[in-house]
């Protein structure tokens, strides 16, 4: 009735957008889902410090060792235990090579000697040695967690997704492997195989990736009965596709979480290995070898100790941030936020 | 369900006594013998070879030792305390390792859940980093570190607890040896049940749950908890296993007579009875606390129950 | 659920913890730490230390070690000898008992317990790896003539016979009851007897022993007299940073110390440095091997004896070690005519000249016709932490004169299961003197000693001067024998190459005294006291 009242005119409306200007439905955009897990990281600061710090502890780890003149196995005799003493710092009192009062670089008659992280039990330089320690560290426990990842992903995805029977066997299998300590079996592998950065990575990988497994298997077991698979399974997808583009994504945070507490589980395996003589070899470092070596100094010159520990727990924490950075981005979940 | 536990038993019965025979094989193929010595000829060794039956072939030695096994006779010792029946080594020294373990375990899973429960409820907020830091830094110290500096500082400096272990005060002091071991389970714990329980704050039930009106503390514990617990339960298993078969640095640095300095020094002394009886131990722990989660994991998540009755 | 876990948890902690605490604050007892568990109570298969060195003090031999290493006697009340030196006649003490861990008196010691005992240690089937003490020892057969009197012939007169039976390998068991305790012989403080000053009260394996006086030994009144304390508790403790901080809060008496707590604690009161006697030498693969030719080179070997920087390398082990000037440790033996040191006798038969290990590699490398040598180097890893460093000193010093090193690390058993096989290039290794006399040495690089001459070092002039050494009743001209055979082994042949000699640092707290060091055969813990 009055519904009419008013009158339109043609002046009354007005273009929203300029003339020819393209509309794009930016809600639903087909962005990648990489671009989408990269946008995501790089919202995450604590993720970026840590990747920033990585890369800076790998760039130490290749030239740090070629810093100074010392090698990692050149002994200076009568230039043990030398506490840091880094050229400048020293003028601040930090870093001046006095260890309880006594100039320790003057008392041995190392006046015009430099050890920046100090010198260890037999006189080799702990900067050059803590470096190239990293490198192989890194090495061996990039490796070994990727390896790990990798079957032990797969290994958990299978026997989850598929259940019963196959279950049962690769769950046995896996038992039976788990059930018999880490340190009989690589104890063991010493003998079969050489010794080397390659032998350690096969021992870790050995054993590594069954945690690794249960992680996944759980995750599955948690995810397929979920409404997503179920609807993937309905439209006819072939079990590869759903276990690996409907499930893995969604398992992919937690197993990057936790292949992290892997890492320092596999430095410190190395370690222990070295200590049976299967590990690295002496008198080659790496950071488990340095940390358990300067454990023994601990209570009498800590710095031996201290400073591969902090590299250790710094270089943990970036991975960490890393990780949980990674988790977060990776989540299907957490993309549309 | 009655069935389900009966048949998981029997598996794991099934798994241990392959594992039994596959340590047996891995000793066979350990370098050296117990009888290499400086100071033993090669006549010697052939003689204490026979006598201690080690010449026989090795299915001949598996069966005798499963037999034995049964019986509770799990051989004599040949080097370390030489003729000392395996079954009185192990036995007091596993009870102590256990005493210790447990200790830590608890520790652990107390702190653990309540570090993570408190990161996961402040997500992204500074307690978060707070939690996380300490539990990144326990994992990246090792134990023997931490079990130092508690012994320097709480022990030495304060007086507050011994130094060592003394069978005269076990209790208190195993605390000290508890603690320095709960680090490393505590950083894990607290990890694994943060980033679970985001995961379950983030679903759609708990936000169905929330807009019912359900209390905060309630949801959490009722609905959150639950959830976030069965992946817990899994890492914890092989945890907690690890836990009381003994950590041989732990034992070493407090002076503790446990199970896992046993079994380092039985490797390196190549005492296979020693071995395979440290070693099947562990096997044995690992075994049932696994059968535990699974038949843990029906109760707690009924989808798993359904899904393996279907079957 | 959790609730379950947490009854469950505590309930193993409460099963793990119940023990009952008790005081002996009254009594006078000495708490001394040990780096390692006993072995075997048995005196007739144990081969380490800390056994032997247990068995001492609950048991005792015919004659026993002073704090200077001369012997005198113990369970034998005199004995006599014959013109030749070749008949001994023991007559054992009428006070001399077995006690069971309870103190009663069992039965007296007599001569039919050495007579078995000295059967059981050669006997074929214990195996026993000290079954050949007796023949070192030069003694041809024994005979208990009654109850007390015990007869040992020997085949020779032999200058260490009565020091010998100091050695625990020696010492009495009583029959009846070793046949009645079957296996479980000597495997716990019930199942041994006791004939010495202290009688073996608790044995928790991994964890500590204890000793209590004996009050019928019978030297109890002197032993009392000078301070011998109710009880000695032996600690076994392997950390040494946790330990001194126990030793530190006044908990135990004494406490060893590793390489790097020695500069820190020097000062101490009651700082003790000491040199064991073991000798650690390069092994090196000279004859057995088939395919292994370098080391039958001599200016191959002589370049390895002339690269080490002895001192240096003691110097930074820098837990009492000292550099070795041959083959001998120091404060061995005594000459026979004036008594100095073997080595001060001998002098150094080694040297570091890095340009001269420089020349005669060069020389080598000539005469093999090949451009580079790689040494693999094996030693232990679980031989403590001196052999590793030691290893990695060698290494840097073999490679500062030209040679290429790989470290091949292994664990005991193994290394020593290649060096029987004649599998290895070049090892670390040690030996340890088991009395104090340059033979326990010299035997070793013999031709016909295949257990111990691994690297099958074969020299007729060195096979001529200890055999010869051995044979003559002259001790002038064994010793000077035994002096020419080393300069051969070492200086001319370098067929060993010595390193180093192990040392000791510990801490004994000022007021216990009477801990003697021996560097051959056993310390003696018997003498202890505390004020």
């Amino acid at each position: 009735m009055s519904n009419f009242d008013h009158e339109f005119h043609l002046d009354d409306f007005k273009f929203a957008r300029s003339a020819g200007e393209k509309i794009i439905d930016k809600n639903y955009s087909a962005t990648s889902y990489a671009k989408d897990v990269w946008n995501n990281f790089k919202k995450n600061k604590g993720a970026l410090i840590g990747i920033i710090i990585i890369i800076i502890i790998v760039f130490m780890a290749i030239i740090g060792p070629n810093m100074n003149d010392f090698t990692y196995k050149q002994i200076h005799s009568g230039q043990e235990c030398l506490v840091p003493r880094i050229p400048g710092l020293e003028k601040l009192g930090i870093a001046d090579g006095y260890h309880n009062g006594v100039n320790q670089y003057a008392e041995k008659g190392a006046s015009d000697v430099y050890y920046w992280f100090g010198s260890d039990t037999q006189g080799r330089d702990i900067w050059t040695r803590v470096w190239s320690g990293t490198r192989v560290s890194l090495i061996i426990a990039l490796a070994a967690v990727l390896i790990d990842i990798v079957i032990g992903m797969v290994y958990g995805l299978v026997s989850g997704y598929f259940g019963g029977m196959v279950d049962s066997v690769m769950q046995r299998f896996a038992e039976i492997l788990n059930g018999i300590p880490t340190l009989v079996i690589v104890t063991l592998l010493g003998m079969v195989l050489p010794a080397g950065i390659t032998s350690i990575i096969f021992a870790l990988m050995l054993t590594g990736w069954i945690g690794m497994e249960r992680i996944a298997r759980a995750q599955v077991l948690k995810i397929k009965e979920q409404e997503f698979v179920l609807a993937s399974r309905t439209l006819g997808a072939k079990k590869g596709r759903i276990i690996f583009s409907e499930i893995l994504p969604n398992i992919l945070g937690q197993v990057i979480v936790t292949s992290m507490f892997s890492i320092p589980n596999a430095i410190f395996l190395e370690a222990y290995l070295s200590f049976l003589g299967l590990g690295v070899p002496a008198p080659m470092a790496s950071l488990g070898s340095l940390v358990s070596d300067g454990y023994k100094s601990m209570t009498t010159f800590p710095h031996i100790l201290i400073i591969p520990v902090v590299v250790m727990a710094v270089l943990m924490l970036c991975f960490n941030l890393f990780a949980d950075g990674l988790r977060d981005a990776f989540d299907p979940k957490m993309l549309n936020k | 369900m009655r069935k389900y536990i009966l048949k998981r038993v029997l598996i794991s019965l099934a798994t241990l006594f392959v594992i039994l025979l596959v340590l047996f094989i891995l000793m066979d193929l350990m370098p050296g013998t117990p009888f290499n010595d400086e100071k033993l000829t090669e006549a010697q060794k052939t003689l204490l070879f026979a006598k201690y039956g080690l010449d026989k072939p090795i299915s001949t030695r598996f069966f005798l030792y499963a037999k034995n096994m049964l019986k509770g006779d799990l051989g004599v010792s040949y080097a370390i305390n030489k003729n000392f029946a395996v079954s009185d080594m192990v036995k007091d020294r596993l009870g102590i390792s256990i005493g210790v373990g447990a200790l830590a375990m608890l520790i652990g899973t107390v702190l653990g859940l309540l570090l993570g429960i408190l990161a996961a409820l402040n997500h992204n907020t500074w307690i978060d980093n707070l939690c996380s830091a300490i539990s990144v830094i326990g994992v990246s110290i090792p134990s023997y570190v931490f079990a130092l500096l508690l012994c320097y500082f709480i022990a030495y400096r304060l007086h507050w607890l011994p130094i060592l272990f003394n069978t005269k005060q076990p209790f208190i002091s195993l605390i000290l040896p508890a603690i320095a071991l709960s680090v490393s389970p505590t950083a894990n714990i607290a990890r694994f049940t943060r980033s679970e329980m985001i995961d379950v704050l983030n679903s759609d039930y708990i936000l169905l749950v929330q807009s019912k009106g359900v209390k905060n503390w309630k949801m959490i514990i009722s609905h959150v908890l639950r959830n976030t617990l069965i992946p817990v339960i899994t890492v914890m298993g092989p945890i907690l296993v690890n836990l009381l078969t003994g950590s041989s640095v732990i034992e070493k640095i407090f002076g503790i007579p446990g199970i896992g300095r046993l079994m380092i020094t039985a490797i390196q002394e190549n005492d296979y009875n020693v071995t395979i009886a440290c070693a099947f131990v562990y096997s044995v722990m690992y075994i049932v606390t696994m059968l535990f989660v699974d038949i843990l994991y029906g109760i707690i998540d009924p989808r798993i129950r359904i899904a393996k009755e279907d079957k | 659920m959790k609730k379950l876990l947490v009854v469950l948890l505590t309930l193993f902690v409460l099963v793990g913890c119940t023990g009952k605490g008790s005081d002996d604050a009254e009594e006078n007892v000495v708490t001394l730490v040990t780096n390692t568990d006993i072995i075997y109570l048995d005196n007739h298969v144990a081969t380490d230390g800390t056994s032997f060195i247990a068995q001492t003090m609950f048991m005792a031999g015919l004659t026993e070690l002073d704090k200077d290493g001369n012997w005198k006697l113990d369970l034998a009340e005199s004995y006599e000898v014959n013109e030749e030196g070749t008949v001994y006649t023991f007559k054992i003490r009428d006070d001399a008992n077995w006690y069971n861990k309870a103190g009663e008196e069992v039965a007296p010691v007599t001569a039919y317990d050495f007579e078995y005992a000295w059967s059981r240690l050669v006997s074929e089937e214990l195996a026993s790896e000290y079954n050949w003490w007796l023949e070192t020892m030069s003694v041809e057969s024994w005979k208990a003539l009654d109850e007390k009197t015990f007869e040992v012939t020997l085949f020779a007169p032999s200058g260490i016979f009565m020091g010998c039976l100091a050695f625990p390998s020696t010492f009495p068991v009583k029959e009846d009851f070793v046949k009645q305790q079957g296996d479980q012989y000597a495997t716990s403080a019930e199942t041994v007897l006791a004939c010495g000053p202290y009688i073996l009260d608790s044995w928790t394996p991994g964890y500590s022993y204890e000793m209590v006086k004996n009050p019928n030994y019978y030297f109890a009144e002197e032993y009392a007299k000078a301070g011998g304390p109710d009880k000695v508790v032996f600690r076994v403790l392997e950390d040494t940073q946790t330990a001194l901080m126990e030793y530190e809060a006044g908990n135990i008496d004494t406490v060893i110390l590793s390489g790097e707590q020695v500069d820190a604690n020097k000062g101490a009161e009651g700082y003790v440095d000491r040199l064991q006697g073991y000798l650690f030498y390069l092994s090196l693969n000279i004859n057995h091997s088939d395919t292994l030719v370098t080391y039958q080179n001599e200016n191959i070997r002589q370049a390895i004896l002339f690269a080490l920087d002895r001192e240096a390398i003691a110097k930074s082990l820098n837990d009492g070690s000292v550099a070795a000037e041959g083959i001998i440790p120091f404060k061995l033996a005594g000459s026979p005519v004036d008594g100095t040191d073997f080595r001060e006798d001998q002098g150094s038969v080694v040297a570091y000249d890095v340009a001269k290990a420089k020349e005669l590699l060069a020389l080598g490398k000539e005469e093999l016709g090949v451009d580079e040598i790689t040494i693999n180097l094996l030693y232990g890893t679980n031989e403590g932490d001196s052999v590793i460093k030691a290893a990695e000193q060698i290494q840097f010093y073999l490679e500062e004169a030209g040679f290429k090193v790989n470290l091949v690390s292994k664990q005991k058993k193994e290394r020593l299961a290649l060096m029987t096989d004649g599998d290895y290039e070049v090892a670390l290794t040690r030996w340890g003197p088991d009395y104090a006399d340059p033979q326990t040495y010299m035997d070793l690089f013999v031709s016909q000693n295949t257990s111990n001459n691994s690297g099958r070092y074969a020299s007729e002039a060195y096979d001529k001067d200890v055999a010869d050494a051995e044979a003559t009743t002259d001790m002038a001209e064994r010793w000077q024998l035994f002096l020419d055979a080393e300069k051969v082994l070492v200086e001319q042949d370098a067929g060993v190459i010595p390193v180093f000699q192990a040392g000791g640092a510990m801490i004994i707290r000022p007021g216990v005294s009477g801990i003697e060091f021996h560097s051959a055969a056993v310390d003696n813990y018997r003498h202890i006291c505390k004020k």
